[in-house]
């Protein structure tokens, strides 16, 4: 399997765009990152071949629950899977994010192997080229 | 608002005088008026500790003056007592629910009024205390929620970020290159630090709010305080090509002071100023003097602050618009235990700056701690 899947990771904590980063290096999944909301969304949409936007919610100056609002609204990113990645419990922000229509949730702090796992039912069980079987 | 312990509120001229001459032997501080209406009046003035209210009289009766006085929320506390010739139970009850706290009967001996007054006074007192103290409380608990809270966010965010780390080096331990391991090892050591520096920081802060500061007062020389200060942090400065430039003459400068808490406030403004500097900038460490105090002003050519900072810049757990520039960790801690440590040294600190100017922290000390 080669290199053919982009995910874009929008998060303002620098440690977690950081780790992430150095978790998918050697997958099929090239992973572009940026800690500016902003930049995120016109990423989002400027960028032709993007298969999966992952986003934090709370970032200064835009929240990714705006990022994924305008993301809806466009007709070209309208359709991109969106997994949101946050500490946020509370059924207000996960109704509204679900009336947004996120593909998935992630609750912050997650396990590596919770992300793998929500990325293999994004693009199949093979994003690693090294065997990961327990 | 005038200070009055008592206000009486009285018709008849005879009592009037009478009670006037025995408050005023007692030492108390009062007003006396004749009527209701006056009594509401200057009210607005004045918040006595308590209230003597006759019943019978002209205009309103005392019944009427006492509800009004309960229906106001800032009058409503002050404890009133019923001066008067009615004695029946009806009459009693009326005045117990219209607010009263207890009654007097005329004619009354001043053996028991004095004693209900002081009675009264104590309780009123007590209850005033009692109120402050637990508004006190109520302020405290909600400054170490809110700060408990904050700590532990930022705690949560460097130790998730070790664990995930330790996961990923666990799970790619078969392929990893020694070169891959080495960085995720050192994000690890970084984010450690952070979190052992935000730890430190809390029991800084914990230990001078409780008072448990002793301060070791000695004769010391200033500059030569200051040159170690500037010899431990230069290297730093290079790495990030800053240099510190060092403005005072060579001539000693003895202050009577605690040498471990200057240079712990120093070496934070110090550092603070390095942090926050991109690379290829200075950063002035000037020292003046005057027959009364010491100034040291610490200047750096960073992004500045805006005012908003500028607001909120001593208090614990600011975010502010300036990041560090050099991947350094930041707690939000370090000025609030800056300030704390200034107080501690009878001194002051401010700071000046303009978004995009720099910033300039000026430390004023007293030469002579009295």
């Amino acid at each position: 399997m080669s290199i053919n899947k982009s995910v874009l990771y929008v998060d303002d904590n620098w440690s977690y765009l950081s780790v992430v980063k150095d978790f998918l290096e050697d997958s099929v999944l090239e992973l572009l990152t940026t800690s500016d909301p902003h930049e995120g969304l016109r990423m989002a949409m400027v960028n032709q071949k993007i298969d999966l936007i992952m986003l934090d919610i709370d970032m200064p100056g835009m929240t990714g629950i705006e990022i994924l609002t305008q993301l809806r609204k466009l007709q070209r990113t309208s359709k991109i899977p969106v997994l949101m990645l946050s500490a946020h419990d509370d059924l207000d922000t996960i109704q509204k994010i679900h009336s947004l229509g996120v593909d998935d949730y992630l609750l912050k702090p997650f396990e590596l192997n919770d992300l793998f796992e929500r990325l293999c039912k994004f693009f199949g069980r093979n994003i690693f080229e090294f065997k990961r079987e327990k | 608002m005038k200070q009055v312990e008592i206000l009486v509120i009285e018709d008849e001229p005879l009592i009037r005088q009478t009670l006037e001459t025995y408050l005023d032997v007692s030492d108390y501080i009062f007003e006396i008026v004749d009527c209701g209406e006056a009594a509401l009046s200057l009210l607005n003035t004045c918040r006595p500790e308590l209230i003597l209210c006759d019943i019978m009289m002209p205009g309103m009766n005392g019944y009427q003056v006492c509800a009004e006085i309960k229906a106001q929320l800032h009058l409503k506390s002050i404890p009133l007592i019923f001066l008067t010739a009615l004695h029946s139970s009806e009459q009693i009850l009326q005045g117990f629910q219209v607010g009263a706290v207890d009654f007097i009967t005329k004619p009354f001996n001043f053996s028991e009024l004095e004693a209900r007054i002081k009675t009264h006074l104590e309780l009123s007192r007590g209850r005033q205390k009692l109120e402050e103290y637990t508004h006190r409380l109520e302020k405290l608990n909600e400054e170490k929620d809110h700060f408990l809270g904050i700590a532990a966010h930022d705690l949560k965010n460097p130790l998730s970020t070790i664990l995930l780390r330790a996961q990923m080096t666990q799970m790619k331990a078969p392929t990893i290159t020694p070169e891959k391991l080495h960085s995720s090892m050192d994000l690890i050591c970084s984010d450690a630090q952070r979190m052992l520096e935000i730890v430190s920081n809390l029991l800084d802060i914990n230990r001078l709010e409780t008072g448990k500061v002793n301060l070791k007062n000695e004769m010391l020389d200033l500059k030569s305080l200051s040159h170690s200060l500037v010899d431990l942090w230069c290297e730093k400065a290079f790495a990030k090509k800053i240099k510190i430039i060092p403005e005072w003459n060579e001539s000693p400068l003895s202050l009577f002071t605690d040498r471990h808490v200057l240079f712990q406030i120093l070496e934070n403004l110090l550092s603070n100023a390095i942090k926050y500097s991109p690379p290829d900038r200075f950063v002035w460490f000037e020292i003046s003097e005057s027959d009364t105090e010491v100034c040291i002003q610490i200047r750096d050519q960073g992004p500045g602050l805006t005012f908003e900072d500028q607001q909120k810049l001593f208090q614990k757990f600011t975010r502010l618009s300036a990041q560090p520039t050099g991947g350094e960790s930041s707690s939000g801690l370090g000025l609030s235990i800056v300030k704390y440590l200034v107080e501690q040294l009878q001194g002051k600190i401010e700071c000046k700056s303009e978004l995009g100017q720099g910033a300039c922290f000026i430390l004023v000390l007293p030469r002579k701690i009295i």
